[in-house]
C-alpha cells in the first residue's frame, strides 16, 4: 500500500518541480519496480501489480511504448532475480544489486545523468556522504 | 520463474496490450492522454492550495516591501519638510538685499537662528531654554518659530539665554486671527489651546472645524494651529511634535 501511494505521489509530483527532482522521481519509480521483482524468488501478485503500475507510470511520463516494461523488459529482470535469489546472499547485496540495476536503467533512459553524476562536485559529495555513512555504521556506537 | 497463475495471467494481458498498442499506435495515445488528464485533475487541488499560498506569501512580501518603502518615504518627507521650513526661514535673512532691490523694508520679519540648550523633551514642563538672549536682540514676547509654525514665545531674557514658553504650555496666551476675527486663547499643557473669548465681543464662539489660526507679524501669517472641537468646546490643535532643530526667533527691527 505504501508503495502504491508512493507511486501515485511520484506520478502527481512529476513535472511540478525542477528537472533534477523529476529525475529523482523517475529513479524512485524504477527503484520500486525493480525492487518488486527482485526482492523474492517467487513473484507475488501484488508485487507484480505494483511493478506493472510503476512501469506504466514511467512509460506514460517519459513517453515509452506502453506496457513494454511489463511484457519485454521484465524478462531479463526475472532472469536476474532468478540468479540473485538463488545465490542466497546477504540482503544488503540484494539491495545494492537493486540500486545498481535501477541506476543502470535510468542511465540508459537519460545518458546526461551520467555526466551530471560524474561532475566532480557531485562525485565528491557522494563520496563524502558514503564515507560519513560507513563511518557512522562502523564506529557510531562507540 | 513465474510460478503464480495470476501473475502469469496478468503478464499475458500486459503482453497482448503491448502488442495491440504497438501495432496500433493511434490507440496508445488515448490512455496516455487519459492518464495526464487524471494527473491534472489530481494536481488541481494541490495547485490551488499552492498558488494561494504563493499569493499569500507574495502579498506578505509585497506588504513588507511597501512598509519599508513607506517608512523611507516618511523619512524623506520629513527631511524635505525640514528643508522646506529651513528655506522658508532663511528668506527672512535677506532683509538688507530686499531693501537694496526694492527700496523698502522686507515684508518678512527679521529672525535669528537659535538652538535649544538643556531639556528639549518637553516632558515635565513645556518650556525650554535657547542659546540667544539680550545681546542678540531677543526681547520678551518674541515669537519662536519652526518654518511658519509658532513654537512658542520668549518668556524671559538674559544676556545670552532666553526662556521660551511653548504654545502647549498652560502659561501661553495669545491673540489669534481666525476668519478676520480676533480671539484670545490660552495653552492647556496638552496638544491643543483653548479659547478664552472673542476679542471685543461677548458672542458665543462658533468656528468651522479646520480653520487656520494665524498670528499676523509684519505682514507674515504665522500659523498656530487649526480649529477643532473637544466636547463641543472649540480648541486649536497645534503640531503634536515640534522640530527643535531649526528654530528661529523673530526679532523686532
Amino acid at each position: 500500500m505504501i508503495r502504491i501511494l508512493l507511486i501515485i505521489f511520484s506520478f502527481v509530483i512529476y513535472g511540478n518541480l525542477s528537472f533534477p527532482i523529476d529525475d529523482i522521481v523517475i529513479f524512485s519509480l524504477i527503484n520500486i519496480a525493480i525492487f518488486s521483482i527482485l526482492k523474492e524468488r517467487k513473484i507475488q501478485i501484488n508485487d507484480f501489480f505494483i511493478y506493472v503500475l510503476s512501469s506504466l507510470f514511467i512509460e506514460i511520463l517519459i513517453g515509452l511504448p506502453l506496457f513494454i516494461s511489463s511484457s519485454l523488459i521484465i524478462l531479463p529482470i526475472i532472469l536476474f532475480s532468478y540468479l540473485l535469489n538463488n545465490l542466497s546472499m546477504h540482503f544488503i547485496f540484494n539491495s545494492i544489486a537493486i540500486f545498481i540495476s535501477s541506476l543502470f536503467i535510468i542511465f540508459i533512459l537519460d545518458q546526461s545523468i551520467i555526466y551530471r553524476i560524474l561532475d566532480i562536485q557531485y562525485l565528491i559529495s557522494i563520496i563524502i556522504l558514503i564515507s560519513v555513512y560507513v563511518g557512522l555504521m562502523s564506529r557510531g556506537k562507540e | 520463474m513465474i510460478n503464480n497463475k495470476k501473475v502469469f495471467l496478468i503478464y499475458i494481458i500486459c503482453f497482448f496490450l503491448f502488442l495491440t498498442l504497438y501495432i496500433f499506435p493511434n490507440y496508445s495515445n488515448q490512455p496516455r492522454l487519459l492518464a495526464f488528464q487524471v494527473k491534472e485533475s489530481i494536481e488541481k487541488p494541490f495547485g490551488y492550495i499552492g498558488s494561494n499560498l504563493y499569493k499569500y506569501f507574495g502579498i506578505l512580501k509585497n506588504n513588507q516591501d511597501l512598509l519599508v518603502e513607506l517608512d523611507n518615504l516618511k523619512k524623506e518627507n520629513e527631511y524635505l519638510k525640514n528643508i522646506n521650513n529651513y528655506f522658508k526661514v532663511i528668506t527672512s535673512k535677506y532683509t538688507d538685499q530686499y531693501r537694496i532691490f526694492h527700496n523698502n523694508s522686507s515684508p518678512l520679519p527679521s529672525s535669528i537662528g537659535v538652538s535649544v540648550i538643556g531639556d528639549r523633551n518637553l516632558f515635565y514642563n513645556k518650556d525650554f531654554v535657547i542659546n540667544k538672549g539680550l545681546k542678540s536682540g531677543i526681547q520678551i514676547s518674541n515669537y519662536v518659530i519652526d518654518g511658519i509654525d509658532i513654537v512658542g514665545r520668549v518668556k524671559s531674557v538674559y544676556d545670552n539665554t532666553s526662556l521660551v514658553v511653548t504654545v502647549k504650555s498652560i502659561d501661553y496666551g495669545d491673540e489669534v486671527l481666525i476668519d478676520n476675527e480676533y480671539y484670545i486663547i490660552s495653552g492647556t499643557n496638552n496638544n491643543y489651546l483653548s479659547f478664552l473669548r472673542q476679542k471685543d465681543s461677548i458672542n458665543e464662539i462658533k468656528l468651522d472645524v479646520g480653520k487656520k489660526a494665524i498670528i499676523e507679524k509684519d505682514h507674515v501669517n504665522l500659523v498656530l494651529g487649526r480649529v477643532s472641537y473637544i466636547e463641543d468646546q472649540p480648541v486649536i490643535y497645534t503640531r503634536s511634535n515640534f522640530n527643535l532643530d531649526n528654530l528661529r526667533v523673530i526679532i523686532d527691527d
